[in-house]
């Protein structure tokens, strides 16, 4: 990785824990988590393996990247943009695309935290005496990290396009509203190339493999995708300062 | 270091610079000065990289600030008007992650942290977050990291807007103790500022560039009239200036109060000779000398000399 990249990055990462906002999120993320586990194993009756793969996947699962998306990303350019500091971070010797993708990755990888985080979860129900498949365990998490650094990339885009965080979590909101819908609307579609497109296009439709414990290398493709379009976007809504 | 050819900017339809030309070479520091809104802050943007210009070119350091961009970038320390830092950071650790980021090596940096921090005078502040800091210890840290990788090239926009009497003092002799190794260019829109720190002024009016060369060139391109002595004492009227018209040939000698204590203006020269003559002839006639002053015309009066006639 490039020096400023890797430099930029480590401070990004560093900031979230001086905010406050970072303690919030770990605590009702964990919370959130940790009483759908409940919830959930009390439902399956038990069964480890659905609780798994509905907590990796399921309504609750999206529910909380809905939230956490937009909570991660809309300080990242819009506080900058507020305070002014995007000009001295743009006018040292770093390119906006560097810029961009430092952020992405400061933010990517407080995410993974989380997630981290999260394997007390697993781990207390192996405490517990379950045995959940740990193949299909990694496999998820390859889905949920995939997903979420696409969520963070669009929520990126939604912050460099304004200087109010509550703006940008906001537009980042229903961005990903509406990305999603496009799963829902294939159902309603008549059978054809158009629901086949919003089926594909959809943002939920890919993760049910990996739910299931499959890595596919067509979601793979579809997810990284969709982060680095939105990462091209934000480059280039950064780059419209200098048109406007 | 700075070569500025043909620039301009416009914003729509409004043009904030308009064909400027000038240059700042290592050693020198030049003041940008004019009322708010000249396009100084603009003009500022574009060399630091910030804002592409319309038309024209500027280079930093030989490099073209928008083909070479990062490479000018990596000449130049750079202050924003606002000095936006990030409240959350130590002053030490935002000034090594600044450091970092400028390419600044990890050996070398200890030394220029510490040497940027004793310059700015923040050897208290270093460990004290940056959220808590006043307004005086933010624009030095501003300053700081300006300075932190050593850049030839130095650009400050207004670097003693809001700072007390005392502040403005320290600032200005900071920027004073960077001409040897450094071009500076800074904006200010105070004119005794420009005259106490620059060694060249850049008079900036509605986007252009109205007049430019040292506070002395600018008093005398201005036509703001010549230098003249003003004397304070106790002596007869009359006597007093007729003897001081003869001192030397051209002088215009004005009684301002006839009263005592008297007061004379004398116009045409105010050099080192003529006051120690008027001193001594007033030390052979026995008369009181309560005041013996030099009056320049102030750069205020050059500046609306310059600027007068444009339409408002």
């Amino acid at each position: 990785m490039p020096g400023p990249v890797r430099i930029l990055a480590v401070r990004e990462l560093a900031a979230f824990f001086l905010s406050p906002l970072a303690w919030v999120v770990l605590a009702l993320f964990l919370l959130f988590h940790g009483y759908l586990l409940h919830v959930t194993l009390t439902a399956t009756d038990g069964d480890v393996e659905a609780t798994l793969r509905s907590l990796l996947g399921g309504a609750g699962f999206w529910l909380s990247l809905f939230l956490l998306a937009p909570a991660l990303t809309m300080r990242l350019f819009a506080e900058e943009r507020r305070t002014g500091t995007l000009e001295t971070l743009l006018t040292a010797p770093i390119g906006d695309a560097q810029v961009v993708t430092a952020k992405f990755l400061g933010a990517f990888l407080f995410y993974a935290l989380l997630w981290a985080a999260w394997l007390a979860l697993p781990a207390t129900i192996v405490l517990l005496g379950g045995s959940p498949d740990l193949g299909a365990l990694a496999a998820r998490l390859v889905g949920v990290l995939l997903a979420g650094g696409a969520f963070l990339a669009a929520g990126l885009f939604a912050s460099s396009l304004t200087s109010s965080q509550a703006i940008a979590a906001s537009t980042s909101a229903v961005l990903l509203i509406l990305l999603s819908l496009l799963s829902f609307a294939a159902r309603w579609l008549p059978e054809g190339v158009l629901r086949r497109a919003a089926e594909e296009a959809g943002f939920l439709r890919h993760l049910e493999d990996f739910a299931r414990g499959i890595v596919d290398l067509r979601h793979v493709t579809y997810y990284v995708t969709f982060t680095l379009f939105f990462l091209f976007l934000t480059v280039r809504s950064l780059e419209s300062r200098r048109w406007r | 270091m700075i070569e500025v050819q043909n620039l301009t900017r416009t914003y729509g339809p409004r043009r904030a610079v308009e064909d400027l030309t000038f240059t700042v070479r290592s050693g020198e520091v030049v003041a940008f000065l004019g009322p708010n809104g000249a396009g100084k802050s603009t003009t500022l943007r574009i060399l630091a990289g910030y804002l592409p210009p319309t038309a024209g070119a500027a280079r930093v350091g030989g490099r073209d600030v928008v083909r070479e961009s990062k490479a000018a970038r990596r000449l130049m320390g750079y202050m924003p008007e606002t000095v936006p830092l990030y409240p959350e950071m130590t002053v030490r650790g935002y000034l090594r992650f600044r450091a970092r980021l400028k390419g600044v090596t990890p050996r070398a940096l200890p030394t220029r942290l510490d040497d940027v921090i004793a310059r700015c005078r923040l050897q208290e502040m270093t460990q004290r977050p940056i959220g808590m800091l006043s307004r005086g210890y933010r624009q030095r840290v501003g300053l700081a990291d300006a300075l932190v990788a050593a850049p030839p090239v130095l650009v400050l926009d207004e670097p003693t807007a809001g700072l007390d009497p005392n502040q403005i003092l320290e600032v200005r002799s900071l920027i004073r103790s960077l001409h040897q190794d450094h071009a500076v260019l800074y904006s200010t829109h105070i004119l005794p500022e420009a005259e106490a720190v620059s060694d060249r002024v850049l008079i900036l009016h509605r986007g252009r560039l109205v007049a430019q060369g040292s506070p002395a060139e600018l008093r005398e391109r201005a036509g703001a009239g010549p230098e003249a002595i003003l004397i304070e004492g106790t002596a007869p009227p009359r006597d007093a200036a007729a003897a001081l018209a003869q001192l030397r040939p051209g002088l215009a000698v004005t009684v301002l109060r006839e009263a005592e204590p008297l007061r004379v203006r004398v116009a045409g020269a105010a050099d080192v000779a003529l006051r120690a003559s008027v001193a001594r002839l007033f030390a052979e006639r026995g008369w009181t000398l309560t005041e013996l002053r030099r009056e320049a015309p102030s750069l205020e009066e050059v500046f609306a000399r310059l600027t007068i006639g444009e339409d408002v």
